[in-house]
């Protein structure tokens, strides 16, 4: 851009400063919301990694077991038999410490003279701490290490005792040290943990001759390092395997994936809703100056100078925007990391650290995504200052009798954009991606839809206020009238608000379904279970509790669940439930099933399982009698049938249920998960729990809750759980107040002199106020009117596509009215709340400035 | 609410009138000390240069604009003392306002341009109509009621501006530049058309303008210069 032109924008934006800080603004909103998300989801999933990479964070691959642990004879044998270097044997689970609230701590325990140990950290694995403790945490035993973040927040000193408690067991271990390490990669490692001696970890754990994991080292790329992974894979007994890390990581990570993927849709609506912002305010600043680019046309400037200029500007402000953005992402992501943390942990797994990552990948995409949007949306209102002849730029009513023609054809490209969406829907696939990108070309044909159904609309309000008076029939024709500018404020209302109404249509559909399951699923009165620090914990109880319980006054009788996390080859990580019946009984509802309530469970007790619909899903199981399912078991690998799919929500990776007697006799462990117990008289719950709770005193770390008390927890869960989505959508919410803000601010100082004359000739202020607080409640009511259809169609996709692709599970749908008084409510007041500033300046001008002529 | 019609034949008044404007720092005299009377149904052209105040003058008059000091009376009432609620239903109820651009709302018929500072008052539709019909049909469009500005020509506008400005019977006509935006033979029809309807309804007419033709109709002719009116 030439010299003049350049500084011809700037005089510009000098002297329409509000303009272009609400541009800012819009811009600032979008790319903090992409940059805040990311940060959460790569901080979670940072988190998760260095979870998991403590003390080895060099190994690269891990011998595990495919649903326990496995025999620490296969450590040794490694070691001294074939000669493995670099290899550390780790137990590890999650723990409570009774004294802190049973709050949950990851418990590893290692051998700190393993040559993987040494071979990360050159010298020691924890410089800081001095030679005669690390003697003394091997030696002595029922000691450990505990990390500087723990120490901090719970005010632990060295010798205090941890009361710690796994399952049944419980063990006191006195602190001797603080893992508080210089090395900021190995001090974040360190995070949540509880460092012991192997044979401490295994002591608590009840894993006394059993290791959970193996690390290694091995450069595959060398002979040397093949033949030893050959020579392990050749060693290690059915059921145990060796994985890379990555891999491994990838897996667990892939779980998480679609609540991130659906994260990052979400704070991409918002740049969207912001696009309309841009759209709005850039092509404002075109109309405002069209007197100026009239001029700079008439004296020779081309096309493409103006339309180099309008972009440039575009381009200055979207970078400012994106700076600014990309900083506030920053500090939103600071809080939304701690709810994205939270519920991963209620869904998928403990991450005890809570780690703050902000990437130069982020940086990028929040910069990139800003500019590129700013350009995009800049790019229409650039293009039609360059293509408009000068005698036409000076008339105002040129770009808005273009406007009225084309509405026509933006209604047929939004047709053809929302068919085009309903086709990447019906596509024979799985892809998430795909779905999300209908979502976004049906919102997209929805938006060019809007002017034609503007001005439908508007000429039907027109019709119905007639009798009433002039000026409510001016109204809805003034809102067709400046349809370049209100059909913008009603799209991007529209879009805001139908997002926030599928949203709620889903969240609500989801609960319903859920409360309606659990009231299905939770059959029995009172269920007692451990306090699981999470739900991949492989803690149990000794099964002599269930006489301890059964001798209670009040219970009639008892069901045990054991519920372990399963790694499958051929199915991933699921959870494998084994019931001593089945609770749900005739409550549970089947995706498909085979036999009868009573042949099912006679069938379980033999060979068959069932299967939960998301655990199908994932492993495209289609209904149907003949599928079974083959899983390595301590009797070697067998074969189980399908005979049912039910509906489940209690885990996204997918339960099998198979009946106790059945996995009692090929796996070796007698653990219990929880209990659930009957009472003998209904009216005695309440009474039956305290009995449980005096009965069961021994034990510290149990849950005695009743049905009531469990679905409520479950609820909170799950409430929780969409903290993250509700924060979402009040921040699109407010995208959209100031994309309609700035709309109809840029229409007020469009209208001046309209408003002059009207003054002029008589209309007193509140007159003028009351038609605009018409025209503004026109524009939200319309924009409510449009978000109903096009929030039910989101709200079907995100429950029957995006929710059955991203989790795998069938959800209810489910709307109430409130739902849609809520939508037409917000649009109302986004649309009557922005206009008030307008309203308020209307008041100040000076009439005969507004009438001036140009 | 000063909105009731004077029974004295001076219509206007003018006592001491000065309007100052500041450019570059240095204040300029517009209206400078102005002491005039104009009675019931005269007929007042106002001729000068562009940006010699006629339009101020004009402004000042509907209460658009305010003096730095002393006073504009129309009728008994002292506009001065007036709050901006107060010249706003001044303008809307006796003071008729025809501009050089027309002005017309683009979202409304020509019946309703006409009709809406009646409908402004809180006047059913029906009468207001009534009314409206009335002077466009006086006016020549009684055939375009329904028509909207937009497919009106120049001089058509204009005829719809005019009977706008006679709606609420006004004591008063303001015109600005009424034919500046037509041609010469457009231009001729809308001087007689306004000159003729407000003799017929005894207004009086001030009305600033380029056109000498005006002259030979006025009752009155004053050249603004200097701030001051001076007589022709």
């Amino acid at each position: 851009m030439n010299y003049p032109l350049l500084h011809v924008s700037i005089g510009f934006i000098k002297r329409h400063l509000l303009q272009s800080i609400l541009l800012v603004i819009g811009i600032t909103f979008g790319v903090a919301l992409i940059v805040s998300v990311d940060i959460a989801n790569q901080s979670a999933s940072r988190s998760f990694s260095i979870s998991k990479e403590i003390l080895s964070t060099k190994s690269t691959h891990h011998i595990l077991g495919a649903y326990s642990d496995f025999d620490e004879e296969i450590y040794n044998h490694l070691k001294l038999e074939l000669g493995i270097e670099n290899i550390a044997p780790i137990v590890e689970d999650y723990v409570n410490i009774s004294n802190l609230n049973d709050r949950a701590v990851r418990l590893l325990g290692t051998d700190l003279f393993a040559d993987l140990i040494f071979y990360d950290t050159q010298n020691s694995p924890l410089p800081n701490l001095s030679q005669s403790t690390l003697s003394e945490l091997i030696t002595k035993p029922s000691t450990a290490l505990i990390s500087s973040d723990i120490a901090q927040s719970a005010g632990i000193k060295i010798g205090d005792v941890l009361n710690l408690s796994y399952g049944s067991e419980t063990l006191d271990v006195e602190v001797i040290g603080v893992l508080d390490e210089q090395d900021s990669e190995l001090s974040k490692s360190l995070g949540g943990l509880l460092l012991t001696d192997i044979s401490t970890a295994q002591e608590l754990l009840g894993k006394v001759g059993l290791l959970s994991q193996i690390d290694l080292v091995i450069d595959e790329e060398t002979a040397d390092g093949g033949r030893a992974l050959q020579s392990i894979k050749n060693y290690l007994p059915s059921g145990v395997e060796i994985k890379r890390k990555d891999v491994l990581l990838g897996s667990a990570k892939s779980l998480t994936r679609s609540f991130e993927l659906n994260l990052t849709a979400l704070s991409l609506l918002a740049l969207f809703v912001g696009v309309f912002l841009i759209y709005n305010i850039v092509s404002f600043s075109v109309i405002q100056r069209r007197s100026i680019i009239g001029t700079l046309s008439s004296i020779g400037t081309t096309h493409r100078q103006i339309f180099k200029m309008i972009m440039a500007e575009a381009l200055g402000i979207g970078i400012i925007g994106s700076i600014i953005g990309v900083v506030g992402g920053i500090f939103l992501g600071r809080s939304i990391v701690g709810l994205v943390t939270r519920s991963i942990n209620d869904l998928y797994y403990t991450l005890t650290v809570t780690n703050f990552t902000v990437s130069p990948e982020t940086i990028a995409k929040g910069l990139l995504a800003g500019i590129l949007a700013t350009l995009f949306a800049a790019v229409v209102p650039a293009f039609e200052a360059s293509r408009l002849r000068p005698i036409n730029i000076l008339r105002r009513s040129t770009f808005e009798g273009f406007f009225l023609k084309s509405i026509r054809l933006f209604g047929v490209i939004g047709i053809i954009v929302i068919a085009l969406g309903y086709i990447v829907i019906i596509l024979p696939t799985k892809s998430l991606i795909l779905s999300l990108l209908s979502v976004f070309l049906i919102l997209f044909g929805a938006s060019l839809l809007v002017p034609i159904c503007t001005t439908l609309l508007m000429s039907l309000f027109s019709f119905l206020l007639s009798p009433i008076g002039l000026i409510s029939r001016m109204s809805p024709r003034n809102v067709i009238r400046s349809s370049s500018r209100t059909a913008v404020a009603i799209a991007s209302l529209t879009v805001a608000i139908s997002v926030i109404l599928s949203v709620s249509i889903m969240i609500g559909s989801f609960r319903s379904t859920v409360v309606s399951w659990l009231d299905s699923a939770l059959t029995a009165d009172v269920f007692i279970s451990i306090v699981a620090p999470n739900i991949s914990s492989q803690a149990g109880l000794n099964p002599q509790i269930i006489d301890e319980v059964l001798n209670t006054s009040g219970v009639g009788r008892v069901a045990t669940v054991r519920r372990v996390l399963y790694n499958s080859p051929e199915y991933g990580l699921f959870n494998l439930v084994a019931v001593t019946e089945d609770l749900a009984t005739e409550n549970r509802e089947f995706v498909w099933r085979e036999l009868d309530n009573d042949q099912l469970w006679n069938q379980m007790q033999k060979n068959s399982i069932l299967i939960s619909e998301s655990f199908a899903y994932r492993n495209n199981i289609e209904p149907g009698a003949g599928t079974a399912i083959e899983l390595q078991t301590d009797e070697g690998i067998k074969e189980f049938e399908v005979t049912g799919i039910y509906y489940d929500y209690g885990a996204q990776s997918g339960v099998l249920l198979i009946s106790d007697d059945l996995y009692r006799s090929l796996w070796q462990d007698d653990k219990i998960t929880s209990l659930g117990v009957y009472v003998s008289q209904i009216n005695n719950v309440e009474k039956t729990v305290g009995e449980l709770r005096t009965s069961l005193s021994g034990y510290s770390n149990l849950v005695i809750r009743s049905n009531n008390n469990l679905k409520e927890s479950a609820i909170k869960t799950f409430d929780r759980t969409f903290t993250v989505t509700s924060a979402l959508r009040i921040l699109i919410a407010i995208v959209a107040f100031i994309s309609v803000l700035s709309s109809l601010m840029a229409l007020q100082l469009e209208r001046e002199r309209e408003f002059g004359v009207y003054r002029a000739i008589g209309m007193t202020i509140s007159q003028l106020r009351k038609m605009l607080f018409l025209e503004n409640g026109l524009i939200g009511l319309a924009s409510g009117i449009f978000s109903i259809p096009l929030g039910l169609a989101l709200s079907l996709i995100l429950i029957y596509v995006i929710n059955l692709r991203s989790f795998g599970w069938t959800l209810n749908f489910s709307i109430e009215p409130r739902y849609f008084i809520e939508a037409l409510g917000i649009a109302l007041v986004a649309s009557i709340a922005a206009g008030l500033y307008p309203a308020y300046l209307i008041g100040k001008e000076d009439v005969g400035k507004l009438i001036r002529e140009e | 609410m000063p909105i009731e019609h004077s029974d004295n034949n001076i219509n206007l008044r003018f006592v001491n009138l000065s309007k100052f404007y500041t450019e570059a720092g240095r204040e300029i005299k517009v209206i400078d000390n102005l002491n005039v009377e104009f009675n019931q149904g005269e007929v007042v052209a106002l001729i000068g240069k562009s940006g010699s105040g006629k339009t101020t003058l004009l402004n000042l008059i509907s209460g658009i604009d305010h003096p730095d000091s002393g006073e504009i009376w129309l009728g008994n009432t002292l506009l001065n003392d007036l709050s901006e609620e107060e010249l706003t239903l001044i303008r809307r109820n006796r003071v008729g306002i025809v501009f050089q651009f027309f002005n017309l709302i683009p979202t409304l018929s020509v019946i309703e341009n006409v009709s809406l500072p009646r409908e402004l008052n809180g006047s059913q539709g029906i009468n207001s109509r009534a009314s409206a019909e009335e002077l466009l049909t006086r006016v020549g469009l009684g055939d375009r009621l329904n028509s909207y500005p937009d497919v009106l020509s120049g001089g058509e506008q204009q005829r719809v501006a005019i009977a706008r400005a006679l709606i609420n019977d006004p004591d008063i006509i303001l015109a600005d530049e009424p034919t500046g935006n037509l041609d010469e033979d457009t231009a001729k029809e809308i001087l007689e058309l306004i000159l003729e309807v407000t003799r017929e309804a005894e207004k009086t007419l001030i009305m600033a303008t380029h056109s000498n033709e005006v002259i030979n109709y006025a009752d009155k002719v004053y050249t603004i210069h200097n701030g001051n009116l001076i007589p022709e």
